[in-house]
């Protein structure tokens, strides 16, 4: 669980990624530190942890991203955490659509969807009465592909 | 079950009233949840979408907003009255079936497990170690009450425990917690010194005698001996990571003295105090100063203990240690 280090970087470039890809009124990271583990993969957290040199630093707060391949993915704990006032790329489910999509299912868009037209191409935050429940994918085809880990999949909600 | 409770006749110069002790270890646990105040803001969007009240002053944790929710969908919630947010729930059955367990509104932890967190008293600003944290309730009652500002360093020495504590803190939304993977009798010295220490040590779970066979948890109900040489290193270790001033709190999920007040005694020196613990809504019997003809510390009798029949919880002994501050 701990082979590649855990480091500090300089975050400005994911937070304001993330402010941008969202459209979000303020900055969710202010006052946050952002750490990389390997080539993809970003943290934040507010933890003090300069005084703990010499420790094996496992995690630190909530892995939000993975970068470095066309579409920057978002995890679903980062979306329900800084997604939820997002004006862009963003997709409204209905109940019978958030059953399904937390179920891990795909949602059909139909073809005259109105909802198509506002959605850019790749990771979305799918929202369910104004909160963000989880990440999706998105490629512009018929459906918006969920991204609940399986682990977090709800095959018979209690909604 | 009764073979069970038989396991714990060696305490029975210990408990008040045997017959109540007894009978309360055969019922079922209630369902505790507590509700997570980080995540009031989308509680309350998700009660205005439903028509459900959606502000409560004087209610900082939101658990009025997250009762009236399930109450409204037929669950019976009781205010647990000590514990800010906290309610005992009835008819949820699978609470990890709904979208507010998904969303990190409430967490499910037992009545008892509460307690050892309130008593360690955790501050604003603070640097705390949960030394045995998975899967993670207390570490993460601790990080909600110092979320604006101070630090948890959660750990286990278990990995498939280590990804339970993640996957929690995760859904939760925490953000000041670190999480390390060590030997807790390993901890490196240099990390330390902490504020405040939470040693929640891994031990016979007797008191998990109610959760009953099949909870997915070894067979509770028998004292193992052998636990109590690893408590002793564990507490050996955390006292050293101790700042002096700080607070230490000891705690079991079993009645063993063997593995609660013989581990103090064993390992705490002239520099501990063990201070007694003021807890309002819960009763607690007093620690034991002596076992198996042997004289303990006079101060175990501070050391809490809280039977099953006390408060109609599961068992739990919690001691909080003060570490005299340097002349």
């Amino acid at each position: 669980m701990n082979r590649v280090p855990f480091l500090e970087i300089d975050g400005s470039l994911y937070a304001e990624w993330w402010r941008d890809r969202f459209d979000l009124e303020r900055d969710p990271f202010a006052g946050m530190r952002f750490y990389q583990r390997g080539r993809a993969k970003i943290w934040v957290g507010t933890a003090e942890v300069a005084g703990l040199t010499g420790t094996r630093m496992d995690v630190v707060g909530i892995h939000i991203l993975r970068i470095g391949r066309r579409f920057w993915k978002p995890t679903s704990a980062a979306i329900v955490a800084f997604a939820g006032g997002a004006r862009a790329s963003v997709v409204e489910l209905d109940r019978d659509e958030v059953v399904r999509f937390l179920a891990g299912q795909d949602v059909c868009l139909a073809e005259d969807d109105p909802r198509r037209a506002n959605l850019p191409r790749g990771f979305l935050a799918a929202r369910y009465h104004g909160v963000a429940v989880g990440c999706a994918e998105w490629h512009g085809r018929e459906a918006v592909r969920s991204l609940i880990p399986k682990n977090r999949r709800i095959m018979e909600i209690d909604l | 079950m009764a073979l069970e409770t038989d396991n714990l006749r060696r305490y029975v110069d210990l408990i008040d009233d045997w017959d109540a002790f007894a009978s309360a270890c055969e019922r079922p646990l209630p369902m505790v949840i507590w509700t997570n105040p980080l995540r009031r803001g989308v509680l309350e969007r998700l009660n205005v979408a439903d028509g459900l009240p959606c502000s409560a002053p004087g209610d900082p944790t939101g658990g009025g907003l997250l009762a009236a929710r399930l109450r409204a969908r037929g669950y019976e919630c009781e205010d647990l009255g000590w514990y800010p947010g906290a309610y005992k729930l009835e008819g949820l059955s699978k609470p990890g079936r709904t979208l507010e367990h998904l969303l990190g509104i409430f967490h499910v932890q037992e009545e008892v497990s509460l307690i050892p967190s309130v008593v360690l008293a955790p501050r604003s600003g603070e640097l705390i170690l949960d030394m045995c944290a998975a899967p993670g309730g207390k570490t993460a009652q601790i990080a909600v009450a110092i979320a604006s500002g101070g630090t948890v360093v959660a750990n286990d020495v278990r990995i498939d425990r280590l990804r339970a504590l993640r996957s929690n803190c995760e859904r939760l939304g925490l953000l000041n917690v670190a999480m390390t993977g060590h030997d807790g009798t390993k901890f490196p010295l240099d990390a330390g010194p902490f504020d405040a220490i939470l040693l929640d040590a891994p031990c016979s779970c007797e008191g998990n005698v109610r959760r009953g066979p099949g909870s997915g948890h070894r067979r509770p109900g028998a004292f193992l001996t052998g636990r109590s040489g690893l408590q002793a290193t564990l507490l050996g270790r955390a006292w050293k990571m101790l700042a002096p001033g700080g607070r230490l709190v000891y705690a079991t999920c079993t009645f063993a003295p063997e593995e609660n007040e013989m581990v103090l005694d064993y390992s705490l020196g002239d520099d501990a105090r063990i201070e007694p613990i003021r807890f309002d809504g819960l009763t607690a019997a007093p620690g034991v100063t002596e076992w198996l003809g042997q004289a303990l510390r006079p101060d175990c009798a501070h050391v809490a203990r809280f039977w099953p029949h006390l408060n109609d919880t599961g068992g739990f002994v919690v001691a909080l240690v003060r570490k005299e501050a340097a002349p």
